[in-house]
């Protein structure tokens, strides 16, 4: 392939103010501004609102303002509002200004402000990501060790309920953000050949609104947790203790963050592609990421309003979910699942198509049938909208559309089953070049294979009615979610850490710790089917002796899953301190992340390149020459650094094997 | 981690560049917004339909907000959009859209005053009935809308009057979409909420 160049446009005139509130202000001026407003307003709705007749909607409506307290205050303190607001005075922020939010020689304190430098955001999101895995997986060790032998009372009942929806909240939400996240941010701009995102105030909100999300959700502990697990069904919920405030309160403002990153990722993928770069010679992780937050885009506002009317619900003795006044469970679960299912897409999509980026790498073949590939991922997204009501199948609402919904989930298993096929199809006759990254393709095609066969049986009516809340759901959701999901993000990391870090991660501990986990998932799921299918319920704290032998396999597997994922973790650790530093691309890779220096600059690219070809011809041979890839990064060789320094010629870059 | 050359951020596109951007973006967010707005229709007209126990307005006293009084809150809303729409059709002209957009956010705080106005006076409570919770949320969702859209109208003058648009005005006109869809949900709200009140026969 070979790109040429633009000339970057001359910058504006326009005034330069040094100074001003935002060089103020940081993640420290935000913590005291939220605790200072949620303690205000805690004091004041207190004191003043009065206490109902019926029910105790008092507590909860002070619940629910002080945290929201909490999150506009803390998005306040950090200076999130700046924009806006000189929007508004008619004092537009100067070239300076947006040197300074793009966190322009900020070292690292350019991490923990409000900066809007798209590889900053991404990188804010992968630690997030990371942490909330921890948090999420912590939980799920206390769960497994509470199931370890029957009767173990590890945790009581109350407490372990509490677990399993703290747990399920925070893996969903990490799961959704895990990819599209740290590489949505931080690659996708650099892959389309642009200088950041479309909006990139917006895109620093997107993140400071899930970090302000993140100790909402933590303070559910603390507030008598969510004892209904994840799916917070209702009317359960409008009767739950003060934990399913900060539960909704979290939703509510993660449905936002989503909403703003949905509507700017789309944005960056349609209007900003290098010159060239048409449709066809777009590569594969922006559509599917582009489906996932688009997708989310339609989703997520209807889980928010169905949070909301629970907050109503809760706070004001609404009567959406209450039947005694009128209202309906069938309510909250329509709304939930309308959301819920798409969900699943939205997790999935960006692993998927990760992994679809990864695979021409290391085969240096083309992507097998690109065609397929975007047939696939739009038609994931268009079905996945119309499969909700399968899982509602034994709630009693319209069991006359039991069987449309049946059709449709079963439909798409057609889609997902194209993107297998490109995934085998590009894999095909290939002399694997057999690195970190290229393995959680094998591990995703062996676990989503599993995920996706199970998720056909429990899309049909009997198997679900004897199946339905039992523990086989729980392991065919987590073949999916975490099987396919976290092991394409995952491949992804390893793919991308030389960029995002600047140094290459250490292969062996990483591929270590990757199958050990794997392994370890295998173990644990597999158990968790087994006692499914004998009958064992989920979200139950102590099921019986029965199933002891199914729940300690399962449980050896979770330790198992612990292991390898702190190996992995260790190995980040280690590679992003003191790993072996990487050249601009060392995988050889085609795309245009790769033809950019390590470290990124500012603004991405010396000069904007213009595509002239796609980015997966490899050629037809290519793969003979992937077994033994001439050392990538090399000068003049596949991968090598595009010229750099205002004195270079114009840029002419080849990339790939000739 | 710095470039050389001096290149652009993104905030500073040539105008072309960044109005063709800023459109996507706001009709994206409309489309988002535009979900929301459904749900809670989805939510007034579903209960509606679903009649849980037979209670919807069917308790002693209960009665429907007057159709009357919520169309006149359409009225002005649309009557804000004409007076904005005149001040987007003037272009770069600073005195018409201070006076355009001036009138079009004073008609929105008209109508924020109409619709809480209606809200206080509607003789009911979310607590009363899923009838009164799911219009109270419809009508709360309109002021939320309404005060998004007073925002943008001050700005849109300020900025006017500090000659912000002398070259190019499409910031006006990216506020012309919200405005138009402010005006579709109102539409939408209020045809729900007043031709859709009693429970439809089975």
């Amino acid at each position: 392939m070979t790109t040429s160049v633009t000339a970057a446009p001359s910058p504006p005139v326009a005034p330069v103010t040094a100074g001003g509130i935002m060089r103020h202000l940081n993640v420290v001026t935000g913590i005291v501004m939220g605790v200072l407003l949620a303690t205000a307003t805690w004091w004041v709705t207190s004191s003043t609102f009065p206490v109902l007749d019926e029910g105790d909607h008092k507590d909860d409506a002070v619940t629910i303002l002080t945290l929201v307290a909490w999150v506009i205050g803390f998005l306040i303190g950090v200076g999130a509002f700046v924009g806006p607001a000189r929007w508004l005075l008619g004092r537009d922020l100067t070239v300076e200004d947006e040197h300074y939010l793009a966190g322009k020689d900020a070292g690292v304190a350019r991490y923990f402000r409000f900066t809007t430098d798209h590889k900053v955001v991404g990188m804010q999101y992968l630690v997030t990501t990371m942490v909330l895995f921890g948090f999420g997986g912590t939980l799920a060790m206390l769960i497994r060790t509470n199931l370890i032998t029957p009767g173990s009372r590890f945790v009581d009942p109350a407490t372990y309920n509490s677990l399993v929806g703290i747990h399920g909240i925070t893996m969903i939400i990490a799961t959704i953000i895990m990819v599209s996240g740290p590489f949505g941010n931080f690659i996708l701009p650099i892959m389309i050949g642009a200088r950041d995102m479309a909006f990139p105030r917006l895109n620093a909100l997107s993140f400071w609104l899930l970090f302000a999300a993140v100790p909402v959700l933590i303070s559910s502990l603390f507030l008598g947790g969510i004892s209904t697990g994840w799916s917070a069904y209702a009317p359960l919920s409008d009767q739950a203790n003060r934990g399913m405030d900060a539960f909704l309160v979290t939703i509510v403002t993660f449905a936002i963050s989503t909403g703003v990153a949905g509507m700017n990722i789309t944005t960056t993928a349609v209007r900003m592609r290098a010159r060239g770069m048409t449709w066809s010679r777009t590569p594969i992780f922006v559509f599917g990421t582009v489906a996932s937050v688009a997708l989310g885009l339609v989703a997520f506002p209807m889980f928010e309003v169905a949070m909301i009317e629970l907050g109503m619900d809760r706070g004001m003795g609404a009567g959406f979910y209450d039947p005694s006044i009128g209202g309906s469970g069938w309510l909250y679960a329509n709304l939930f699942w309308l959301m819920g299912h798409p969900e699943v897409y939205v997790i999935l999509l960006p692993a998927i198509v990760a992994l679809m980026e990864i695979t021409p790498v290391f085969t240096r073949k083309p992507l097998f049938s690109f065609t397929s590939a975007i047939l696939g991922i739009m038609g994931i997204a268009g079905l996945s909208l119309f499969v909700w009501a399968h899982h509602m199948y034994v709630a009693g609402w319209a069991p006359v559309l039991g069987g449309p919904f049946m059709v449709t989930t079963e439909l798409i298993s057609i889609p997902t089953g194209l993107l297998f096929l490109v995934l085998l199809g590009t894999l095909w006759r290939g002399r694997v070049w057999m690195r970190l990254p290229v393995m959680a393709v094998y591990a995703l095609l062996w676990n989503f294979t599993i995920g996706g066969i199970t998720g056909i049986y429990l899309s049909d009516i009997p198997v679900d009615q004897a199946m339905h809340g039992s523990m086989f759901v729980t392991a065919h959701f987590h073949y999916t979610l975490m099987g396919a999901g976290l092991t394409g993000a995952m491949g992804a990391l390893a793919y991308w850490f030389p960029k995002m870090t600047g140094r290459m991660l250490h292969e062996k501990a990483g591929a270590i710790g990757f199958w050990v986990a794997q392994v370890g998932f295998n173990v644990t799921f597999m158990g968790m089917f087994a006692v499914g299918l004998a009958g064992q319920p989920r979200r139950v704290a102590d099921p019986g002796t029965y199933f002891r032998v199914g729940n300690l396999i399962s449980s050896i597997g979770a330790y198992t899953i612990m292991l390898g994922m702190l190996t992995f973790l260790g190995a980040i650790i280690y590679s992003w301190r003191a790993g072996s530093v990487a050249s601009a691309s060392p995988w050889g890779a085609r795309t245009l992340e790769w033809q950019t220096p390590t470290p990124v600059p500012l603004e991405n690219f010396e000069v904007l390149p213009v595509v002239t070809q796609d980015f997966y011809g490899y050629g037809e041979d290519g793969h003979r020459a992937a077994a033994g890839a001439p050392a990538p990064g090399t000068p003049g060789g596949p991968g090598a650094p595009p010229p750099q320094g205002p004195d270079a010629p114009p840029q002419r870059v080849e990339v790939g094997a000739p | 981690m710095t470039s050389p050359t001096p290149a652009l951020v993104a905030g500073h596109l040539d105008p072309e560049a960044a109005r063709r951007m800023n459109k996507l973006g706001v009709i994206l967010l409309i489309v988002g917004d535009a979900f929301f707005t459904f749900s809670l229709v989805f939510t007034y007209l579903y209960l509606r339909g679903l009649n849980t126990n037979g209670q919807w307005l069917t308790q002693k006293g209960a009665h429907p907000v007057s159709a009357t009084y919520t169309w006149l809150v359409v009225l002005v809303v649309a009557a804000s959009w004409l007076a904005y729409r005149w001040a987007e059709r003037g272009g770069t002209d600073k005195a018409r859209i201070v006076l355009g957009a001036g009138l079009a956010s004073a008609l929105v705080v008209l109508d924020l005053g109409l619709q809480v106005g209606q809200m206080v006076g509607a003789g009911f409570t979310p607590r009363d009935g899923a009838y009164q919770s799911a219009w109270m949320a419809l009508a709360g969702y309109h002021v939320v809308h309404l005060l998004l859209t007073l925002f943008l109208g001050v700005a849109i003058v300020n900025r006017a009057r500090l000659g912000r648009f002398a070259e190019t005005a499409w910031h006006v006109t990216m506020v012309g979409y919200w405005w138009t869809w402010l005006v579709l949900a109102t539409v939408i709200i209020a045809a729900a909420t007043s031709l859709a009140t009693t429970v439809p026969r089975a």
